[in-house]
């Protein structure tokens, strides 16, 4: 039923798809993983406590969460452009998918560092530890399993803001699915689309537990 | 209140105070305590909980910062530290924590050299220095094993090595054995009491429990409600406690108040011109001499045992007993002189209601 230009195009599309996951998902680590960092670090009680700085963060952070992803993508479209020079294609579409996971990356992080036992913490700054070595060397090692998880959501999240790129020409699968399978009335086209999707989250998800199981393994 | 002797002191307390917010209301945790710890001592420090006791040992290193007062390691003062020097004098305290606090990402062996990757060390020598004290800590086969997979004994172990690994001059432990049973407490106190002898090394115990105290300290200090009621020698506080907190945490330990059965027939013996009632403490060589028998065959004293008991602090025997003297003439006063000459603390009680709640409030 698939012609082999149909497959290509699908194939094309799970590329795109995969390219702007796992770019705007890697972009977003690296900007919320500080942004996570200093919301635990700078709380009240915190290794380097700064209320200002806390709930300066926390609050750009809940502002950033609050923007529906349809809206957010067609706001930022001149920021889009000033940082690549244009804001239609699947490169156009990273730049919002990374903005909209670095808030959500962010609190993923908070909340796996604040599992990490205060009493640890504790023990590291008794022996002389400075608070860049307990960040690097305590929370984040500590909180590894927790973290990686964390990514897992937010990947998967990601896929799902993916398939909203189309709008912005950015391609992928759930641009597919909506030319192809909805404006073309291609039932079987949106079908697969739909079961890669599926198979796709189900990749993700079960990377990212068996690699957070391996963290956390710790001999048990 | 100061410590008798030791004027030096390896770790000094003044004037500590420390109050935390609890809500609406404040606390205050200690109030003006000052404390010496001379070098090579264990010294321990007991409270009910609540006291103030882990607030106290955590001023010493500054993970609580005291409002009031100064603190001083090693002639140093910690109190008058920035961040970045305080950090280093605390590579040279160590700590071990009533809950480990072990880094569970983490095999034992790389648990123990953690304070030398913050120390810096090169890998080579951290991964010598830390296999000498798994040895030390006679967990020489655990080296890869991860804390979820050792017992809480050995967990302590752990804890321990690694408060030594940067050659402290002082050791903290904060509750250490509290969360372990009765026998795996006795070996890490061993284990501590050995350190102590080995390593000279001055360590300061926090605990609840008296049983601790008696086995490995030196000295001891009794907080309560924040302030530090006494302090002293071991033996002395064990034999001669004068405050209630004291006496509640030895009692079960040490026969201190007569039961109500002997108060009874007490009461009428203490009016009698005869007779005495005298709580007799035995310390070290003394507990040796047959002194009840001495006694009834020397001075034709009679002598009935109301209670007494036989124990020993570290490895001093040390008893205290609690005895009716009844003789003719001057044979009971000859007999306590007779007795204080041989080292017998000798305590004649006057008043039989002393004995139930002796010293209620005072502080020495």
């Amino acid at each position: 039923m698939f012609d082999s230009r149909l497959i290509q195009i699908i194939i094309n599309s799970l590329g795109e798809t995969f390219y702007m996951v796992g770019a705007s998902c890697a972009l977003a680590v690296a900007f919320g993983l500080p942004i996570g960092v200093l919301l635990v670090t700078t709380e009240k009680q915190g290794i380097i406590e700064n209320p200002g700085i806390c709930q300066v963060l926390s609050t750009v952070v809940n502002i950033g969460r609050s923007i529906p992803f349809v809206i957010l993508m067609v706001a930022i479209m001149p920021f889009t452009r000033l940082l690549i020079g244009t804001s239609i294609g699947t490169g156009a579409a990273i730049v919002p998918l990374t903005i909209a996971a670095i808030p959500f990356v962010a609190r993923m992080v908070e909340t796996s560092l604040r599992e990490v036992d205060a009493g640890v913490v504790e023990a590291a700054q008794a022996m002389g530890a400075s608070p860049w070595e307990i960040i690097i060397k305590v929370l984040i090692p500590e909180a590894k399993s927790s973290l990686i998880l964390g990514v897992t959501i937010t990947a998967i999240n990601l896929v799902g803001y993916s398939t909203m790129a189309g709008a912005i020409g950015g391609g992928g699968l759930g641009d597919l699915a909506v030319r192809y399978g909805y404006q073309r009335f291609r039932g079987d086209v949106m079908l697969a689309t739909v079961v890669i999707l599926i198979i796709l989250v189900q990749g993700v998800q079960m990377l990212g537990g068996a690699l957070a199981r391996r963290a956390g393994s710790r001999g048990n | 209140m100061h410590l008798r002797g030791d004027v030096s002191g390896l770790v000094r307390l003044e004037s500590i105070s420390k109050t935390f917010d609890a809500g609406p209301s404040r606390v205050l945790a200690l109030e003006n305590v000052s404390l010496r710890v001379a070098p090579g001592e264990i010294f321990g420090i007991i409270g009910l909980s609540g006291a103030g006791k882990s607030t106290l040992v955590r001023c010493i290193n500054m993970l609580e910062v005291p409002d009031e007062g100064r603190v001083y390691v090693d002639g140093l003062e910690i109190t008058a530290l920035e961040s970045r020097e305080l950090r280093e004098v605390r590579k040279k305290i160590g700590m071990v924590f009533q809950h480990f606090n072990l880094l569970a990402s983490r095999t034992v062996l790389e648990n123990v050299v953690f304070p030398l990757e913050i120390a810096r060390l090169p890998k080579p020598e951290r991964i010598k220095k830390g296999r000498t004290l798994l040895e030390l800590v006679g967990l020489e086969d655990k080296e890869d094993a991860y804390p979820s997979q050792l017992s809480g004994g050995q967990k302590q172990r752990v804890g321990v090595a690694r408060a030594l690994a940067n050659d402290p001059k002082v050791l903290l432990c904060d509750e250490p054995t509290s969360s372990l049973d009765p026998q795996t407490t006795r070996s890490i106190l061993r284990l501590l009491d050995r350190i102590n002898e080995e390593l000279g090394l001055t360590i300061i115990l926090i605990t609840h429990e008296m049983d601790a105290i008696r086995q490995i300290c030196h000295k001891v200090a009794v907080i309560a409600d924040g302030k530090v009621v006494e302090s002293g020698r071991v033996i002395d506080i064990f034999t001669s406690p004068s405050h209630e907190t004291t006496k509640s945490m030895i009692r079960g330990t040490t026969p201190i108040d007569a039961p109500d059965w002997a108060i009874k027939i007490l009461e009428a013996s203490a009016k009698a011109a005869d007779r005495r009632v005298a709580r007799l403490s035995f310390v070290g060589e003394s507990t040796g001499h047959p002194v009840i028998s001495s006694i009834v065959r020397d001075f034709g004293v009679d002598i009935n045992i109301l209670t007494a008991q036989i124990d020993h602090i570290k490895s001093v025997p040390f008893g205290v007993m609690l005895v009716e003297l009844s003789g003719e003439g001057d044979g009971v006063d000859k007999s306590i002189g007779f007795l204080r000459g041989l080292g017998v603390s000798v305590e004649v009680i006057d008043d039989v209601g002393d004995l139930v709640a002796k010293g209620n409030g005072g502080s020495e």
